[in-house]
């Protein structure tokens, strides 16, 4: 963690300089390997996958780890390996959606929220305010009860569980940006909203929001592995990590190891977002707020 | 002062009902016709209209509004669509247990916190310091079921000594800490380690600020101006992020509720969802929306006790 | 010890201060006597700061302090042999010993009085603990807090050990944090540029005070500060430091009158804003340091350029300028009346917040009735302190804001109330400059698309004609126009601030505060090129400022706000040499000056 030298240099002189420095890489680099370690796992298990992830063998079962199963089979048979490698698509997906999904809805509110601070912008976090006593867990059981577990019920409840915190996030640093002079300035050059939101606002708080994403991606993978474990995710047979937990916690007594490679699957994807978030954000800036 | 704990209250209780109505509309009307559902396709038209008006359903919906909404406030939440017994009753008995558990989580969560964040901001560019860094990085990134399940393979399991679930109530002594330390350990690790960096940054924080220099040039060592000036105001922040945090800890309480088999407002609304039993869950859904919301009102009502800025003068 | 009559009472030796490898302070040596009070001088980044915090040992991590900081034997208590009156060097103290000398011995004001007390903990309770601290067993602390506050003239000190810092002014807060330095009586007192962020007024009661305290109880001073002014009213020698070195030291009557450093010499003419004999141009770091051959071909240049100038300003007719004062509060007059004003303003007013429930609403008249012209080509000053009005002013004259009642009218069109989309041809006709540098200009940004910001309708090689045309005219090199905010300095980002206003070639230039922020030399500087380019352009120019000296020099007319108001105005020499209204005077007397050198 070198990122604390350039912050304490830059708390005595604020110069030009200081304001791009280059902080927390190493920090970048070790999430970075992390996802890329994630995403090849879901990009080979497309193509290849030691086993069949789906067959079962009721004489092979809780099978230690062997040639033909790298890692053992489960309670039910099945090769942990393939079962690993293919439940990754599974959180890498729902990430992805629930990324895009929160994205959609509370960037372009948390904007508006900001650039019409009287008015409709204090009804929207008021709208906002609400929607946080909804946690993203509780609303995926409810909308899962509603139109029963899937991918895509999962993923919209994510969804929305994370857009009030982008919105509180990007209002909060368009807010930022506007209170510049700069933003007074494209003003007085006579600039509308929409070019102030598209030239100046944007821009200048890109780098909040990709630490945001990042944190959301961590979040819905958390999410999304407690879902399945509740059997309220994606539904089988497509392999999940959180099932694989489920299916683990059934022969714990005799197997206290079948929930490890899962386990050790979220916590690195996780770990991988977070770490990648928090290098993004030393380097952008080491003082802004993010909601998790 | 009064009159700010008076408006938080109003705003509270329009909070709330903004979200019953959320919660009903959502519950109630989205998922169509619950006699329907509840009788299957094969059922004739007779049967489920029978079954319609004894569930009360064929009434307009404002009406049914109204009396789901007073009788969840007076206890009277209604038939359960499958185990045709009251509803009320069993959500006030697994309300006790989830809040029995989400204290636990709170506590352990808050005692993992405080010392590990305060030590690793005030020993950052120390490797000791990096270590209570990476221990609450590690901690964030592990679900609270994980540890729940980690949890039981050691000390249920291996070591054998607390039970893997279940829960005692309160009265019955030693057996009901030993049912509960494993869940609030569970749910106080990972929300703790989550805590535990919030407190980092505000600590790190705060340690930057003017007045930390000017306690200093006081004349305090670095310890004694952290103690005497920093800590509260590093708390201010921490205050602020703790009505999220508890929120989550709350709905963690749901997950490790199902991992330990307790009988709370967790297990509960899962076995609804499996049952689709709608009457149930809205009624949980409700109980868990006004804990997040009693929670972000108490951490509002606390704000000003720590920051006289928050006062309203008058 | 030497067997010197006097022995000094801080002497540094050798001190540097490096941040990695990088040098910050090189290399400087000087003393304090007791009882002396040294000022010590520089612009951003000459290393004063650091110095002053090395001697307190209050230097942020990363940064490395070298040499020799000796604090001489206490002087009265010498024969008690206890380990805190013996000399000792400050840069090899431990936290232990520290912590027996800050607050006790040696003791600091800082520059932020809004953030340098504890928001959290009441005043008295700061001040008590600074007591506690150093004289544990003192009696009667509560009745010593507040004579400390009554001796910093604090209103009902009593009752204002019972509140927070925010309940506070500012001008109070750094008075509080000047009680809490003085508890103690320290031996040396060290002030980092203390009223720099407060009102002339108020800087003028800290100054004031500070010299009583430290009068009363002998001590020492180490004042550090950019400002001249400030210095020569309070000091009795001076240090000038210039990127990390000592240039010149000696006392204020010798460096001030005869200054022998040529860097010290620009610094004192850019201070004084004095202008070159032939040219009437400020006299800037380069043009003072510059001698003999350069200086002619220079006079020669600005002869010429005088007297285009000069042609400029008779287009219209100056000397009709009434001299008005407000007598009583109330009744608003008009000032500067004329036929047909480039900007006509009247009765205006702003109130912010809404009236509540019960009429407890809070509300804030930031402009309370202002009626005034300016006529075209003039150079119009706006002065006041903070809150009298003047941004909120500027922000109406500029149709960023809404007035609650009155108008502005700019070349003879309404622009209060009018739809964004029907005020185009203001924005073409009318540009801002604003105070800050650093955040006037989007830093996601290239200068080129900055500078073309307000341009609309123009093909792409118009606006690359019309960047690089205004560069020129800035004095900044053609390359800029690809690079980005954080390249410049911060007299750069101003004269790119100035080319996005020009690129419209607009009539009337607003001007916020626009040189406050900036070094004194390289306020000359743009200053200069401000002026230049108001000729050039034929410019109405309204120049908002806290500074009178800038506005005394930079405007024809100026008129002076206070609590919503405008209370006077004038022509600049009239008001600022026979000013009528009491709140002018007290603010005309309260400039530091730089002592008289013709005397």
């Amino acid at each position: 963690m070198t990122k604390r030298s350039s912050e304490t240099a830059n708390g005595i002189t604020p110069t030009a300089k200081n304001t791009r420095r280059r902080g927390g890489t190493p920090l970048i680099i070790a999430g970075s390997v992390l996802v890329a370690v994630v995403l090849m796992m879901a990009l080979v298990s497309v193509v290849w996958t030691p086993q069949s992830p789906t067959a079962t063998n009721a004489v092979n079962r809780l099978a230690s780890p062997s040639a033909e199963h790298w890692l053992g089979t489960d309670g039910l048979g099945r090769d942990i390996a393939s079962m690993l490698l293919v439940g990754s698509r599974v959180p890498l997906l729902v990430g992805l959606g629930t990324v895009g999904v929160g994205f959609a809805i509370g960037v372009p509110l948390g904007i508006l929220a900001a650039m019409t601070d009287r008015g409709a912008g204090t009804w929207v976090m008021r709208g906002n305010d609400i929607l946080q006593a909804f946690p993203a867990l509780l609303l995926a059981i409810v909308l899962a009860a509603i139109f029963g577990p899937s991918t895509v019920t999962a993923v919209i409840a994510l969804g929305l569980g994370l857009a009030p915190g982008v919105a509180r996030v990007a209002r909060s640093g368009t807010l930022q940006v506007l209170s510049r002079e700069y933003a007074l300035a494209a003003r007085a050059a006579g600039r509308g909203p929409l070019f102030l939101a598209i030239r100046h606002v944007l821009p200048n708080i890109r780098g909040i929001l990709i630490v945001q994403a990042t944190v959301g991606f961590a979040i819905a993978i958390l999410a999304e592995a407690a879902l399945s474990y509740l059997g309220l995710g994606t539904p089988p047979p497509a392999a999940s990590w959180g099932r694989m937990l489920q299916d683990g916690q059934a022969v714990l007594h005799n197997a206290p190891l079948t929930i490890l490679w899962p386990g050790l699957a979220v916590a690195v994807s996780v770990l991988g977002f977070n770490l990648l978030g928090d290098g993004l954000r030393d380097r952008f800036d080491p003082r802004m707020e993010v909601s998790r | 002062m009064l009159l700010n704990v008076i408006r938080r209250l109003g705003i509270f209780a329009l909070t709330v009902l903004v979200a019953s109505v959320l919660v009903f509309f959502l519950l109630g009307v989205l998922p169509g016709d619950p006699a329907r559902a509840q009788l299957g396709l094969q059922a004739s038209e007779e049967q489920v209209q029978a079954l319609r008006e004894q569930l009360g359903v064929d009434r307009p919906l404002p009406v049914r509004y109204l009396e789901w909404v007073t009788g969840f406030f007076t206890g009277d939440m209604g038939t359960s669509y499958a185990t045709r017994s009251p509803v009320g009753p069993q959500v006030l008995d697994a309300l006790q247990v989830s809040l029995l558990l989400v204290t636990g989580g709170i506590v352990v969560a808050v005692l993992i916190a405080l010392p590990l964040g305060i030590l690793a901001a005030v020993r950052h560019h120390r490797p000791d310091g990096m270590v209570f860094s990476a221990i609450s990085q590690l901690g964030i990134s592990v679900p609270n079921f994980l540890a729940g399940l980690l949890l039981i393979a050691v000390f249920a399991v291996t070591l054998s000594w607390l039970p893997s679930g279940g829960w005692a109530p309160p009265n019955s002594g030693i057996d009901f800490f030993r049912h509960l330390a494993l869940p609030a350990l569970a749910l106080g690790l990972v929300n703790g380690a989550i805590l535990a960096r919030y407190i980092r940054a505000a600590v790190l924080e705060v340690m930057r600020e003017d007045f930390m220099r000017t306690a200093r040039a006081k004349g305090l060592k670095p310890g004694a101006a952290l103690l005497r000036h920093g800590l509260r105001n590093a708390l201010v922040p921490v205050v602020t992020v703790t009505s999220i945090e508890f929120a989550n800890l709350i709905i963690g309480a749901v997950v490790i509720e199902t991992v330990f088999v307790i009988p709370g407002l967790g297990s509960n609304l899962i076995r609804a969802v499996a049952n689709r039993d709608l009457v149930m869950i809205q009624s949980i859904v409700m109980c868990v929306v006004i804990l997040v919301l009693a929670v972000n009102l108490l951490v509002d009502l606390v704000r000003p006790l720590i920051d006289p800025r928050l006062r309203i003068s008058s | 010890m030497t067997t010197s009559a006097i022995a000094p009472l801080l002497r540094v030796e050798n001190l540097s201060v490096h941040a990695g490898r990088k040098q910050l302070v090189k290399d400087i040596s000087f003393d304090i006597m007791p009882g002396e009070r040294v000022g010590l001088i520089g612009e951003s980044g000459s290393g004063k700061s650091l110095t002053c915090l090395s001697v307190l040992g209050l230097l942020d991590q990363g940064l490395n302090a070298q040499g020799r900081v000796i604090l001489g034997s206490r002087r009265a208590a010498a024969e008690e042999e206890s380990a805190e009156s013996q000399s000792i060097d400050l840069l090899s103290a431990d936290e232990d010993q520290f912590s027996k000398i800050r607050g006790n011995r040696l003791s600091m004001v800082f520059q932020e009085p809004m953030t340098a007390l504890n928001p959290l903990m009441k005043v008295g309770d700061q001040l008590r603990e600074v007591i506690r601290l150093h004289r544990p067993r003192t009696k009667q602390v509560k009745a010593e807090v507040i004579d400390l506050l009554s001796s910093v003239r604090i209103p009902e000190p009593a009752r204002a050990s019972e509140v927070y810092p925010h309940q506070m002014s500012g001008g109070q807060r750094q008075r509080v944090m000047l009680a809490m330095a003085m508890a103690n009586g320290p031996e040396l007192l060290v002030a980092d540029e203390p009223t720099t962020a407060l009102d002339v007024t108020v800087q003028k009661q800290v100054l004031n005070l500070m010299a009583e305290q430290v009068e009363r109880a002998g001590s020492s001073l180490l004042f550090i500060t950019h400002d001249l002014g400030v210095v020569s009213e309070l000091c009795d020698r001076v240090i000038i430091m210039r990127q990390g070195r000592i240039v010149e030291s000696g006392s204020i009557d010798r460096v001030f009158t005869t200054p022998e450093h040529p860097y010290t010499r620009a610094l004192l003419a850019a201070s004084a804003l004095e202008t070159h004999p032939s040219t009437g141009r400020l006299l800037t770091l380069e043009s003072s340091v510059e001698t003999g051959a350069t200086a002619l071909t220079k006079v020669k240049e600005a002869a010429s350029e005088a007297a285009r100038s000069s042609t400029g300003t008779t287009d219209f007719d100056m000397p009709s300028i009434d001299h008005l004062a407000d007598s009583v509060d109330g009744t608003d007059l008009v000032y500067n009346q004329s036929q047909n004003p480039a900007i006509r303003v009247r009765d205006l007013t702003r109130t912010y917040g809404k009236p509540g429930l019960l009429g407890r609403g809070r509300q804030v008249e930031a402009l309370r009735g202002v009626s005034f012209d300016v006529t075209a080509g003039q150079r119009f000053g706006i002065v006041g302190e903070s809150g009298c009005g003047k941004s909120t002013l500027l922000r109406l004259l500029t149709a960023l804001d809404e007035p609650t009642s009155g108008y502005v009218d700019v070349t003879g069109e309404r622009i209060s109330g009018g739809r964004e989309r029907h005020l185009r041809w203001l924005r073409e006709t009318m540009q801002i400059i604003f105070q800050d540098p650093m955040g006037s200009l989007d830093p996601r940004m290239k200068v080129t698309d900055i500078i073309a910001e307000p341009l609309r309708n123009t093909d792409r090689a118009e606006r690359r004609r019309r960047v690089h045309e205004l560069l020129e005219q800035v004095g900044l090199p053609r390359s800029s126009a690809e690079k980005h905010p954080h390249e410049f300095s911060g007299g750069q980002r101003q004269r790119i601030a100035i080319a996005r206003a020009l690129v419209t070639k607009p009539r009337v230039l607003v001007a916020d505060e626009a040189v406050s922020a900036l070094d004194v030399s390289v306020r000359a500087q743009v200053l200069n090129l401000l002026q230049d380019l108001v000729d050039e352009y034929q410019l109405t120019l309204v120049f908002v400022s806290h500074d009178l000296n800038v506005v005394r020099y930079s405007c024809d007319v100026v008129a002076v706000m206070h609590n919503g108001h405008m209370v006077e105005c004038g022509h600049s020499e009239a008001v600022f040499d026979s000013p009528r209204h009491p709140y002018t005077a007290d603010l005309v007397e309260s400039i530091p000056r730089l002592r008289d050198r013709a005397a």
